[in-house]
């Protein structure tokens, strides 16, 4: 998914200039236009018309703006614990002293002056993209998948266990733009991806293997049918004495024994499992699920689709981007 | 940008003396009129932000703050500065080497400024350090001295 950049602006001359300059710079940038506070708390929280608006990564707010200003946007955003994260540039032709010491209480990330000059607002927006979308760590981000139930898929036998590859190497595919600084070599050489699957339903485990081994034979897929083996998985008990650490962790939400949110929970709160990534993967899409999962410091929430392509689409996009662009924790030294 | 008589204050609260070193390097050569200054765990850092010590110290227009340090480490120093109605204005941008996305998104509901990685390697070191400078002390306003 390209970068989602929320451009909150009234004047149209900025607002142009500030799209010619993001083509130039960085044409893979998605940008979105709200041209009012009104319309931008909409976007953000995803009501009316915006149901489908992505999260952006980054929010470029002026200060005056009709019906909402931008001092209101600002505090509104750092006051919603779903939003407060998003790193918000205050981007603005004020220079009065107060408008910044303001902005800054407000708890906006930086504040800068729209200059006059043409050239000095394309340098301008070339920082912007050459600090906030190239050098920082930016907060995780979720997906806009399309919410759908699915349909109960037929049942196969003998789903649960592990499938590792022979091959020893993983392709890592190209590095986009972005990605140059955070995506560098997952845990070493020559080791395959190691990936569990917490999964009661034997059709979606069937799938998923399926569909990994389509995307990247390299992984070596664990399947856990319930909470409580995950949990035995991860802290190499009973059986498990011999499991590997998983690089992410693809969490169903209703399981028997242990339900999603407790294991969750559990990895969360343990200092040696927390770092890996966790996506929750589920058929609800209840809106308590969403921010119960976020609020556990689930990585994403990912809804399983339908259609058999869109979830073949769905694996092949976990993989893309979690497994070969993400910068994922190191492994931690094991014995075994 | 500005007209501003006072050079640039930066502090840069770390505790490895490699990376002080370095960081210290790298900004002499991108802008040698910048004043770093360095506490080298987090109780030096809120003493030096509450001007604690003998003689007074000034206020930094910007802090660079590793996470993992010794005494208080990051996460609790940019609570206090972000709690603090005096202190909280000041950009605080995190530079360090944990790339755990716990921290990442810690750092964020702290309200850190931004989440740097510090790189392993020198020259990506330097060209993150001259864009900090580029991007935080050139481009961004920032609030004005108090003192």
């Amino acid at each position: 998914m390209p970068l989602q950049v929320l451009l909150v602006e009234d004047s149209s001359g900025d607002l142009r200039l500030t799209q010619e300059a993001f083509r130039e710079v960085n044409p893979l940038i998605q940008l979105h236009v709200a041209a009012d506070g009104v319309e931008a708390m909409a976007f953000l929280r995803r009501e009316g018309a915006q149901a489908q608006a992505p999260r952006p990564d980054l929010i470029l707010l002026d200060l005056n703006l009709p019906k909402m200003d931008g001092r209101d946007v600002l505090a509104h955003i750092k006051e919603d614990k779903a939003l407060q994260t998003i790193p918000t540039l205050v981007l603005t032709s004020s220079a009065a002293e107060s408008d910044v010491v303001r902005s800054y209480e407000l708890r906006a990330n930086c504040y800068l002056s729209k200059p006059m000059q043409f050239e000095a607002f394309h340098d301008l927006v070339k920082s912007i993209n050459d600090f906030w979308l190239t050098q920082v760590k930016l907060p995780q981000r979720d997906k806009a998948e399309p919410r759908e139930a699915v349909s109960l898929l037929p049942p196969v036998e003998g789903a649960a266990g592990s499938s590792c590859p022979d091959s020893s190497s993983r392709d890592r595919g190209h590095l986009s733009a972005l990605g140059a600084q955070v995506m560098q070599a997952i845990g070493g050489g020559g080791m395959p991806i190691q990936v569990l699957l917490v999964e009661d339903s034997p059709g979606d485990v069937r799938l998923t293997q399926e569909a990994f081994h389509d995307a990247n034979t390299s992984i070596c897929l664990h399947v856990a049918n319930d909470g409580v083996e995950a949990m035995a998985f991860l802290r190499h008990e009973g059986v498990h004495v011999n499991a590997p650490r998983p690089d992410l962790i693809l969490l169903d939400l209703n399981l028997p024994r242990m339900d999603g949110r407790e294991v969750l929970a559990h990895i969360k709160d343990d200092d040696g499992l927390k770092t890996i990534p966790t996506v929750i993967l589920t058929t609800s899409d209840a809106e308590v699920d969403i921010v119960k999962s976020y609020q556990l410091q689930a990585n994403c929430y990912l809804t399983k689709p339908v259609q058999l392509d869109s979830f073949e689409n769905l694996v092949k996009s976990i993989n893309d981007f979690w497994l070969t662009k993400v910068k994922l924790p190191q492994q931690k030294e094991q014995g075994g | 940008m500005e007209n501003r008589v006072h050079p640039r204050q930066v502090l840069l609260v770390e505790d490895s003396p490699g990376d002080v070193r370095l960081t210290l390097e790298a900004f002499r050569d991108t802008n040698p009129s910048i004043k770093v200054h360095v506490a080298s765990d987090g109780v030096e850092a809120m003493a030096f932000l509450q001007s604690e010590g003998t003689t007074p110290s000034p206020r930094p227009d910007l802090i660079l703050l590793d996470l993992n340090m010794p005494k208080m480490d990051g996460r609790q120093v940019l609570a206090r500065i972000k709690k603090d109605d005096g202190l909280k204005t000041i950009p605080t941008v995190i530079l360090t080497t944990s790339e755990a996305e716990g921290d990442v998104t810690a750092s964020y509901q702290l309200n850190a400024n931004c989440y740097l990685n510090k790189p392993v390697q020198l020259e990506a070191f330097e060209k993150l350090v001259r864009s900090i400078n580029d991007f935080w002390l050139a481009t961004v306003k920032l609030p004005t001295q108090q003192t």
